[in-house]
């Protein structure tokens, strides 16, 4: 099998930070991954000089290419090398459209510059990001047979997949001195003469890709000193301070995190009531949008309704109102011309707004002009009455509007003559006040008490059955500040507040006077959505329950990630549920992605039948100590490491698993003592 | 017809031809809007403001102010009718072909 990497950087892209270009480091790559076969591919260009540079210091075949910014996604663009010239040109085509993920190239821009593509290799960013949309694909589906995915759990999925194509995954690293290491992917392929078109008749077959040397997809690498371990479960034994925690976080730090589902050791209990509290709700909220969100919705309208009624300053507006009306009318004997004017104490027009109307000519139109229901309407209500109800409909929404106009005219001209006759008397006169806006606000904030009060009773609100649990959410009033404070995940301090908190209307604008409080999140502040889990017999769960629902929950989120790692599980429960369920579900994920289990637990360790065995031994002499990992498959007698060194399997096992051989025995004969 | 006349130093309007003038000084809200009606639909004649004619000051203030507003839209009588066929224009048009 033949090694290959046809996506490398050799130039800085222009969006992302600066590097130079190290040869020292692209040549200590190839040597030391053993690499057969190389392609350089530049964001969007490609550089010449550079490339005949490096033609000259490497070996192995290496292909120029250029990686273009294709509607939608990113495309590799390999060429075979014999017209550096011509391809040279071509890129400098594509250079100078300086495509862009704003503004990409199209299928079309290719067929200009680069003429048959039957020429090149093109591999698309398939189960990668940016992907290249499913129309470019069937587009170019002439020219594209591989497309490169991101992980081994994407590779096995594009091969198990008869529909998909043939999947590739390369480093996509940039060749810089400063890197730590040296990338670990690639793809190997059943080749022997490593010609552009062997390597293109390759790619064309997925029983010729893997992501092993010899021993197809069921491993892969993932240090770069060669390690390598199962596309499926594998178990990391290893005594006391080996390096196994050690060795889970390498694996950790070798990939982007967000594709990595790490499940820590302890993270599954807590002691901690409200930490719990904390956990279900982001849980409950991320996987499974609890209707915390819909309860709180019809809250927070009807504090948006309420948010803006000042009680006390309607209260002043209608003293003053009624104190004026009074002084006029006590006052009438002494009036003078001015005050006597009929316009002098008129009150303006009222001007209602035509919102129910408009909604009404607005529904009239759906039900005309919806196609997918015509049948049913019209079963009903025939098209021309329909027409001629709205058109009356909206005759009346003018006339009214013409009226309404009209009265704003004799509005404005009432306040003018009111103003001009006031400035003349010595009367006092009346301040306009619309009563039946007054009316609204108060019967406003009189139904907001109401709704929140109700709102507030302590009741269950869904019940949803998870993973053979069942969470119930519930709801009720508040306890205290402390409680609003957390559930808010706020700064501020809700004690003064809260001791309005019986009076909702109250309560609502001593929220208001919190600084930093933003008003999108005051609703949130009056009703407490409280989540339980229950277990199957119906019963609040104990703690280890606890940690098995939290279990079932990261690994049911593990599933949108490449790759899980957990972390000696059994710190979290007890021996005999570990062997049961737990077994099945972490076997089951295993089957559609990377696994990697850290034990000394000798139930989960045996009994879960890993594909893979990692053991990391602490080895000590006189000089130094060195950390090393042996692996194998379960059934091979011998561990291997990548330095070469051996030990026995069932050593190994005895030692971490069953704490030594003897121990086992005294166990076994214990067993056998107590056994019927 | 006439709608606002000055006489004898004080201002007086009318709603129709058959009612009384009545002082300027007596005209509510429901009078003023039946003003502007008159005015829209129909073609009425009014006395100008003039200070020297109308020496009441209470009279002064209201009949200018109603005059000067009326004579503002005098040639945009159309206005809020047509502002309000702007609503729903293209709904209007589409379904009243029956």
């Amino acid at each position: 099998m033949k090694k290959i990497d046809l996506h490398i950087h050799t130039v800085p892209n222009g969006t992302e930070p600066q590097f130079d270009f190290d040869l020292e480091y692209l040549l200590q790559y190839v040597a030391t991954q053993e690499l057969d076969c190389v392609a350089i591919t530049n964001h969007n260009k490609f550089d010449r000089e550079q490339f005949e540079n490096i033609l000259e210091n490497v070996a192995i075949p290496i292909f120029p290419g250029i990686e273009i910014d294709l509607e939608g996604g990113q495309l590799l663009l390999i060429s075979d090398g014999l017209d550096l010239n011509g391809f040279h040109t071509s890129c400098q085509q594509v250079q100078l459209k300086e495509p862009s993920k704003a503004q990409p190239l199209a299928a079309d821009d290719l067929y200009e510059i680069f003429g048959d593509l039957n020429n090149y290799l093109l591999i698309p960013h398939y189960d990668k990001n940016p992907k290249v949309s499913d129309d470019v694909l069937e587009q170019l589906k002439e020219y594209i047979f591989a497309g490169e995915v991101s992980s081994p759990k994407k590779f096995i999925y594009s091969i198990k997949d008869d529909s998909r194509l043939v999947p590739v995954i390369f480093s996509d690293a940039r060749m810089k001195a400063e890197n730590a290491s040296y990338p670990v992917r690639q793809t190997y392929i059943d080749c022997d003469q490593l010609t552009f078109n062997a390597l293109k008749s390759c790619l064309r077959d997925k029983n010729k890709v893997a992501l092993s040397e010899s021993d197809g997809n069921k491993l892969f690498q993932i240090f770069d000193d060669g390690q390598q371990i199962s596309t499926g479960l594998n178990v990391v034994l290893g005594e006391r301070s080996s390096g196994k925690s050690h060795t889970l976080r390498r694996i950790y730090e070798s990939s982007e995190h967000n594709k990595i589902k790490f499940i820590q050791q302890f993270s599954l209990v807590s002691s901690d009531e409200e930490k719990e509290k904390d956990r279900y709700n982001k849980i409950l909220r991320d996987q499974h949008s609890l209707v915390a969100k819909d309860y709180l919705d019809g809250l927070q309208n009807v504090v948006r309704e309420v948010m803006d009624i000042d009680t006390d300053h309607i209260q002043r507006k209608i003293d003053a109102y009624l104190t004026s009306l009074v002084k006029f009318a006590k006052e009438k004997d002494k009036h003078d011309s001015f005050a006597k004017a009929a316009l002098f104490s008129e009150e303006r027009f009222q001007i209602r707004d035509q919102n129910v109307l408009e909604q009404l000519i607005k529904s009239t139109q759906n039900l005309i002009e919806n196609i997918e229901y015509k049948g049913i309407v019209q079963k009903h209500v025939s098209l021309r009455s329909l027409k001629s109800l709205i058109i009356e409909l909206i005759n009346v929404f003018r006339s009214n509007r013409q009226q309404n106009q009209e009265k704003e005219w004799v509005n404005d001209l009432i306040t003018d003559i009111k103003r001009k006759l006031q400035v003349k008397t010595a009367a006092s006169g009346i301040p306009d006040l619309d009563l039946y806006k007054v009316a609204i606000d108060l019967t406003k904030v009189a139904k907001f008490k109401k709704i929140v009060n109700l709102a507030k009773k302590q009741k269950e609100i869904v019940r949803k059955p998870i993973s053979g649990f069942e969470v119930v959410a519930t709801v009720g009033p508040f306890q205290g500040a402390m409680e609003i404070k957390r559930a808010l995940g706020s700064k501020c301090a809700f004690s003064n507040a809260f001791s309005n908190y019986g009076n909702p209307y109250l309560y609502l604008q001593e929220l208001k006077a919190i600084d930093g409080l933003p008003a999108s999140e005051i609703h949130h502040c009056f009703v407490k959505i409280d989540y339980h889990v229950l277990n199957k017999d119906g019963y609040r769960v104990s703690g280890g329950e606890r940690s098995e629902f939290n279990l079932l929950q990261e690994i049911d989120d593990a599933h949108k990630h490449d790759m899980l790692l957990i972390d000696e599980p059994e710190s979290s429960f007890d021996n005999l549920f570990l062997r049961k369920e737990v077994n099945a579900l972490i076997k089951d994920i295993s089957r559609s992605m990377p696994v990697v289990l850290v034990t000394h637990n000798n139930t989960v360790g045996a009994s879960i039948k890993p594909n893979y065995i990692l053991c990391t031994k602490k080895i000590s002499n006189s000089d130094e100590v060195t950390y090393h990992v042996f692996s194998g498959y379960p059934t091979s007698k011998k561990l291997k490491s990548v330095q070469g060194g051996e030990v026995s399997t069932w050593d190994i096992t005895m030692g971490c698993l069953e704490a030594g051989h003897e121990a086992y025995e005294e166990r076994k004969r214990g067993y056998e003592d107590i056994k019927d | 017809m006439k709608i606002l006349k000055i006489d004898a130093g004080s201002g007086y309007y009318r709603l129709d031809m058959e009612s009384e003038w009545l002082p300027i000084d007596s005209i509510d809200k429901s009078g003023l809007l039946g003003l502007l009606k008159l005015f829209l639909n129909d073609d009425v004649e009014m006395d100008p403001y003039d200070e020297e004619k109308l020496q009441n000051q209470t009279h002064q203030i209201i009949y200018r102010s109603i005059s000067e507003k009326l004579f503002g839209i005098l040639d945009k009588k159309d206005m809020f009718k047509d502002e309000a066929d702007r609503m729903f224009m293209a709904e209007y048009e589409k379904y009243s072909q029956i």
